[in-house]
């Protein structure tokens, strides 16, 4: 499988007056091509900003103090702005959790997929049929009086159909989906999702897909990296991290969902809260809230360690996360690593 | 069993903007058909669920069985007092017994009031305790929500989201409430922090004897928590029953489609099957017939004109569909 993006060591800071929030530190991870890689995490765990980094897009103070972002072997952080501008909304397009705010309410949505096709020499008429094409390939019906409409005649599930119409405009390589479905009931959730599912298949396209909903990534992503507190805490492919989770807060994450509960058995909660960026713990950062914390893990940070090739855990007690119960039990004789495509 | 509230064909339609230019044009008045002829009872002591998308009425329900609305027609019971009509002191008097649980306790307390002023405002407007007792009270509320006093002079801002919701919570359970309508509570909070909000309701619940109207969207949460469940849709209800019945073997095709939308957690049940299509109707202009029809894959021709029944096909089952699902084998049984 080919590279098609490489985040090596990625530091994002936000720098106040006061104090340096550190939202990414020391992220590191790979997209291939054709796959559709999770960020999973709670809010403030740095999923977004991490995907920010990516395109360039990370609001002051905050900066990209350090690491690479290799797309396709050049370094996305040393790019000038145009040739930023290039590869944004082009090679690398992006789709936002809430439609109604990302979306232009004053044109219509003919002229913002029209915008995606500005750098290529098309006719007129070509890019209106290219826009047609889209809208149906995402399943918007009728779409030639549709793109007719604007942005506040389309429903929640509508819009979010048009913007992945507009993402797709431009034939990215890798689509980042940030919380696509998050703002959209159950039924039109289950629609995007499949919506995406497909279109990756057809269009031979990587995603990247940031959420802080397990079930999301379980149906969704062939590779998945937890993140806490700014850092990938376990990443893995993604029967593996739901068959055996390794780290002691992934399994945590998973246990405190209901759906993994019988009536009468009591959830079990993740005590306290998430940290604070600008002032981390000492030591592993998930560790005042880690039931098998020791004296180590409040004085010295894990490493992203390789359990296996494919299976990176950043937790000093390996030997005590062993048996954790995941959400399935893994089918012997698939093997837990090879994906559904096999 | 007792009865705690019972609703009787609540309809609540709120009107759209009606100008002057469309009383010239004769235009008829269009309205918003929120909740159209709902009859449910919520039994003392049980966690009622009601699920359903957004916009099928749920909290719109919810804030007329506590009177934040007037219902447009039908009626409410509280403890079989009539409350549909009720209007100010008298209506005063019965609020206490029934609270809400609001969504985003960002947005639910005043933001210059500190915790303590919150808590002691309620105290002394409804006069639950004498004047010397009410640090106490608070002390003591603050403790079943799992917060202490030390956090009792700081102000809402302070906090993180689990942590406010707390505080709403202590909120309602300080007028000693009977009923709580619990609107999304959990919706706006982490994965991490939703089990402890949720652990702590279910304790309070038993704790105290609650009944518990819990409104969500999040299936899977419904599931885990309530007794029964209602499913709604474009104002009505559905389907009503136990709620492990209805999840194991749902007869109306809507809850089947929703409970089969809910994604799963195993990532070997990948779905490829579309169940439900399209999207929830406009409830200015509802379709004819049954307002599920557009969207069900065993809709009929009687489906799109006459609107079925809602009656109770099994023991405490009730549901509103021309052919439930699963009808067929059950007259061979």
């Amino acid at each position: 499988m080919n590279k098609l993006l490489e985040v090596k060591d990625l530091q994002t800071h936000f720098i106040m007056k006061n104090e340096v929030v550190k939202a990414v530190d020391g992220v590191s991870f790979t997209i291939y091509e054709k796959e559709t890689f999770g960020l999973v995490g709670e809010s403030g765990s740095g999923k977004s900003q991490t995907c920010r980094s990516i395109l360039g897009l990370v609001k002051k103070p905050g900066k990209v103090v350090g690491g690479e972002i290799l797309y396709k072997k050049q370094d996305v952080v040393k790019m000038s702005k145009d040739q930023l501008r290039k590869i944004r909304g082009h090679e690398i397009s992006i789709i936002f959790q809430e439609p109604m705010t990302s979306l232009n309410p004053v044109l219509k949505i003919r002229k913002q997929i029209f915008e995606a096709f500005d750098r290529t020499d098309m006719t007129k008429e070509e890019k209106r049929k290219k826009s047609i094409e889209l809208l149906k390939l995402v399943g918007i019906p009728s779409p030639e009086t549709r793109m007719e409409e604007y942005t506040h005649q389309f429903s929640g599930g509508m819009r979010q159909r048009a913007m992945i119409a507009i993402a797709l405009a431009s034939e990215p390589n890798l689509l980042i989906a940030d919380e696509p479905t998050t703002a959209l009931d159950v039924t039109i959730q289950d629609q995007i999702m499949q919506l995406l599912n497909q279109l990756k298949e057809e269009l031979g396209m990587s995603i990247l897909l940031i959420t802080h909903d397990l079930a999301v990534v379980a149906q969704m992503c062939d590779r998945v990296a937890v993140m806490y507190a700014g850092m990938i805490v376990e990443m893995t492919d993604t029967f593996t991290l739901f068959s055996t989770p390794r780290h002691p807060y992934t399994n945590a994450l998973i246990q405190s969902l209901p759906n993994q509960k019988g009536a009468n058995e009591r959830l079990e909660p993740i005590h306290g809260a998430p940290p604070n960026l600008a002032d981390l713990p000492m030591g592993c950062p998930f560790h005042p809230r880690c039931n098998f914390a020791e004296e180590l893990c409040r004085t010295s940070r894990p490493e992203l360690t390789d359990l296996t090739p494919t299976h990176q855990v950043r937790c000093h007690f390996l030997n005590k996360t062993v048996g954790f119960k995941g959400t399935f039990t893994p089918d012997t004789k698939q093997g837990g690593c090879d994906g559904e495509n096999s | 069993m007792e009865k705690i509230v019972e609703v009787k064909n609540l309809v609540k339609w709120f009107p759209l903007k009606y100008g002057i230019a469309d009383k010239i044009m004769q235009k008829k008045r269009k309205y918003v058909k929120a909740v159209n002829g709902v009859s449910l009872a919520v039994f003392k002591g049980e966690n009622l669920g009601v699920v359903g998308e957004s916009g099928c009425g749920k909290s719109t329900l919810a804030r007329n069985i506590i009177r934040l609305y007037e219902p447009t027609d039908g009626q409410v019971f509280i403890n079989g007092v009539d409350i549909t009509k009720m209007k100010g002191r008298k209506l005063r008097n019965i609020r206490p017994m029934m609270q809400m649980i609001f969504q985003d306790p960002y947005s639910s307390l005043n933001p210059r009031m500190t915790v303590y002023e919150v808590l002691s405002e309620i105290l002394t407007v409804h006069q639950m305790v004498e004047k010397q007792e009410i640090p106490n009270r608070i002390k003591e509320l603050l403790e079943m929500s799992g917060l202490s006093m030390e956090i009792a002079d700081r102000f809402p801002g302070e906090f993180s989201g689990g942590q406010r919701q707390r505080i709403g919570i202590a909120r309602a359970l300080a007028l000693e409430p009977e009923l709580i309508i619990a609107d999304e509570p959990v919706s706006a909070l982490d994965v991490s922090i939703q089990a402890q909000i949720i652990n702590l309701l279910d304790d309070l619940q038993k704790k105290l004897g609650l009944t518990v109207i819990f409104i969500s969207h999040d299936l899977g949460v419904v599931r885990y928590v309530t007794d029964r469940v209602a499913v709604m849709y474009l104002g009505s209800v559905v389907e009503l029953g136990e709620t492990e019945k209805i999840f194991n073997k749902p007869y109306h095709p809507y809850s089947y489609a929703l409970t089969k939308a809910a994604p799963s957690l195993d990532p070997t049940d990948r779905k490829r099957e579309q169940i439900i299509e399209g999207e929830i109707p406009s409830p200015i202009n509802l379709p004819s017939g049954c307002k599920f029809h557009k969207r069900c894959k065993w809709c009929q021709e009687i489906c799109k004109t006459e609107d079925p029944v809602y009656q109770e096909i099994e023991t405490g089952r009730f549901v509103a569909c021309h052919f439930p699902l699963g009808q067929e084998e059950r007259k061979g049984e």
